[in-house]
């Protein structure tokens, strides 16, 4: 219906995000099971490359940046970003709000975690 | 031989065929009617027309009847496994153990919450929207007619896949929302899990997808002059329950793809040992969870704005603020799950946020019931049917909200936490709520879609069954929750004496089976009577909005000529202003042609939902493999249109309103 407004990627941009979102992946999951990085730099590490891997797709396959009027597409963003803030730091404060009062102790859970998982 | 097929088939093997007689009885039945339903449609030589009409269709106008229909069916699967409920509780008192084997109580109550949520009212309200949002707008059709076909053949095979469980293998036993640690491998061993794992999985995908579409056909294809703040009422609410499947759903997918990997690939996100956190589980899925029941009530509220404007016939009291209601409403949805875990050990300042933020929810949904109210006032009120259940919806609603601000209170929660108060309570809003409003909408817009009406007498008569049966059925829930019964209870000692309260609910549900039968008699009777009750002309309600401008039943392309509108409800006022259409220049119309790929890929997807249920790794593979294929085959087809030329869009026409004449 509305071919005259479609913009298609080109097969470039379609192959750069794929191979590039394939070799993020694999620099996370390499990272981890390689205990390259361990603790507090991992967890930076993987939200970094969780952060690149989602510039890389909207930019790669869903060509954010080349639209006619963006207005909708920044108010999607500005939503969203409010939403995961709503929902990332409403589960952080709540898991440890309830860690903090349900487990021994903060520091005791920390060293079991680090013994079983390497975190 | 027998080895080889063991491992070909995973965990799948001639045990997994029921035993138990309830469950042989149910599977007998779901084969049997199928053969049945098979053999007819081969007697009477339909196959070759429910293929073109139906299957491969990607008219919205198709789909959505289907997935009512797909709905409708499931509503009676819930009710039966309501039936049970009640009957197993109201019997099983003291020395009886009552009907059900216990096992098998706790896959109904799980199947009976799955299935009315994810297949029944999600079913019927994406139904409703794909029947009226394009119409409402001025649209001929939505963003992706493909992917619209998708959504709704995925919402199929989940519902396939959730009914499969009956013939083999199991269900679920762990509740409507499968918690862990109960739900994990250790706990749940057998396969009902799993069932319950992608059957909401693959009809979650169809669901994000087609909230991504109705988005996208909100936003972008409104007919001229219709700005955002005159889209009708019903519009405005399908764009912000849209929004929040966009902003949910996707919640819904990653914490059911953790707990899959927990269960099939032994990883620890939610276990007990390795690391792992139960309480995220929880925390997540109601991060998905609460916005879902807003998701669903939404459109009911759109649906009563509409009905209660045309059958008042007066504007709508206070537009701006129904709107501004309807965002806020959405907005405050997303910052309150934890409402439903306020027993779970947060701290008094976590709990008196959250109990706080759900008690303002009920301002702006009194606003909303306050301007319906208004509108009333002073108009010409017809009690027509759909009128019947927006009455009905204000006095459940006003009580389950009621009881709802209650459970919002930390300290009553406590009490009431997991009780049949709280059951008493989400069903009030659910049946009340949600279930009220799509029956008013099939109602109202029935003449629409098929061009006669659904007959009066026997719908007033369904309404009271409903609302009697409701009320017997839920207020004894609530005396018992304050007693102190818990819900999923599947015995108690008698000296409680609550037996007569379980057993006045079990009739109350046997009265609601009444109103369900006469609603299907309604729908018998309505097609077989449908001479008398013809409505060609396309209004015969003296509607508001532009889906009344059309002839009914509507042709495929919706609108011989896009309207231009100048105002909001502008259908009346193109009847006030008295302008007639002049000799109007048709053109040459584009349409989606039919095609079967949707149901192909949604018949991969159901066959890699049932690979990974039974671990039979191949048939993962090969149908994870169809999927991708079929998905890149079609983007490669070019010829997927088809022109309905002038000549013809003039015939059907001048045939329809010579018909309305």
């Amino acid at each position: 219906m509305s071919q005259s407004t479609h913009q298609s990627g080109s097969l470039v941009s379609y192959t750069v995000g794929f191979v590039l979102s394939v070799a993020i992946t694999l620099a996370a999951y390499v990272a981890t099971v390689n205990k390259i990085f361990t603790g507090w730099s991992l967890v930076i590490l993987l939200v970094f490359l969780a952060v690149t891997q989602l510039l890389v797709q909207l930019i790669c396959f869903l060509h954010i940046g080349r639209e006619a009027k963006p207005r909708w597409n920044l108010m999607a963003f500005l939503f969203m970003a409010l939403m995961f803030g709503v929902i990332a730091i409403g589960s952080l404060w709540i898991m440890h709000n309830m860690n903090y009062r349900m487990v021994p102790k903060g520091v005791e859970v920390n060293n079991y975690l680090s013994n079983q998982d390497g975190l | 031989m027998l080895d080889f097929f063991a491992g070909f088939l995973g965990k799948l093997t001639l045990d997994a065929f029921p035993h138990n007689p309830i469950t042989a009885g149910a599977a007998v039945s779901i084969v049997a009617g199928t053969l049945v339903g098979a053999a007819l449609m081969t007697r009477y030589k339909k196959w070759s027309w429910l293929w073109r009409e139906w299957l491969t269709t990607q008219d919205p106008k198709k789909i959505g009847v289907m997935y009512i229909v797909v709905a409708m069916l499931m509503l009676l699967r819930g009710l039966s496994d309501a039936l049970m409920m009640r009957a197993q509780q109201a019997t099983s008192a003291g020395s009886s153990q009552g009907v059900l084997p216990t096992d098998m109580f706790q896959q109904v109550f799980s199947a009976h919450g799955t299935i009315m949520i994810f297949f029944v009212a999600m079913g019927l309200l994406f139904g409703l929207i794909n029947l009226i949002v394009p119409l409402q707008i001025g649209a001929r059709d939505v963003a992706f007619p493909f992917v619209n076909a998708v959504s709704f053949w995925l919402f199929t095979a989940g519902m396939v896949l959730i009914n499969l469980s009956l013939v083999v293998g199991e269900f679920s036993a762990a509740g409507w929302l499968a918690y862990p640690p109960l739900s994990e491998l250790k706990y749940s061993p057998g396969v009902g899990v799993d069932y319950w794992i992608w059957s909401l999985q693959i009809a979650g995908v169809g669901s994000l997808l087609s909230g991504v579409n109705f988005l996208a056909t909100i936003i972008k294809m409104r007919c001229p002059g219709m700005t955002m703040m005159r889209m009708p009422l019903f519009v405005w609410s399908a764009l912000i329950t849209m929004v929040m499947i966009c902003f949910a759903f996707p919640i819904l997918t990653a914490t059911l793809t953790m707990l899959a990997l927990d269960r099939s690939l032994g990883m620890h996100f939610f276990t007990a040992d390795g690391g792992g956190n139960a309480m995220m589980y929880v925390n997540l899925i109601w991060a998905w969870g609460h916005p879902e029941v807003y998701i669903l009530v939404l459109p009911a509220f759109g649906v009563f704005s509409e009905v209660v404007a045309t059958f008042s016939r007066k504007r709508l009291f206070g537009y701006t603020s129904m709107v501004w209601a309807l965002a806020s409403i959405a907005f405050l949805s997303f910052i309150v799950w934890l409402h439903h875990f306020f027993t779970m050990g947060a701290g008094a300042d976590v709990n008196a946020f959250f109990g706080i933020t759900t008690m303002v929810i009920a301002i702006p949904t009194g606003v909303k019931v306050f301007n319906w109210l208004f509108t009333m006032f002073r108009g010409r009120v017809r009690f027509t049917t759909p009128m019947l259940w927006f009455m009905g919806f204000i006095v459940t609603f006003t009580i389950g909200g009621a009881t709802g601000v209650l459970l919002a209170i930390p300290p009553a929660d406590f009490q009431l936490h997991n009780s049949l108060f709280l059951v008493a309570h989400f069903h009030n809003m659910i049946i009340g709520g949600v279930v009220f409003g799509f029956f008013a909408a099939i109602t109202y817009w029935f003449p629409k879609i098929f061009g006669f009406r659904l007959n009066e007498r026997l719908g007033r008569s369904a309404f009271w069954y409903w609302l009697i049966g409701f009320l017997l059925a839920f207020v004894p829930l609530y005396i018992l929750g304050l007693m102190g019964a818990t819900r999923r209870m599947n015995h108690y000692d008698s000296s409680l004496g609550w037996q007569w309260l379980f057993i006045v609910a079990a009739v109350g549900v046997l009265v609601i089976s009444l109103g369900v039968v006469f609603q299907l008699i309604q729908i018998a009777y309505s097609i077989w009577q449908r001479k008398g009750s013809m409505a060609r002309g396309g209004d015969p309600w003296d509607g508001r909005t532009l889906e009344w401008s059309t002839v009914s039943p509507v042709p495929a392309y919706n609108f011989a000529i896009i309207p231009t509108v100048t105002s909001r409800d502008a259908f009346w006022e193109q009847k006030q202003s008295g302008k007639k259409l002049t000799a109007p220049r048709y053109e040459d119309i584009l349409m989606p042609k039919n095609t079967p790929m949707a149901m192909y890929i949604a018949a991969a997807a159901l066959a890699f939902g049932f690979g990974f249920i039974w671990h039979i790794w191949w048939l993962v593979a090969l149908s994870g493999f169809g999927v991708v294929a079929l998905v890149i085959i079609r983007s490669n087809q070019t010829d997927t249109e088809y022109v309905i030329t002038a000549a013809e869009v003039a015939e059907i026409e001048a045939s329809g309103r010579k018909a309305a004449a």
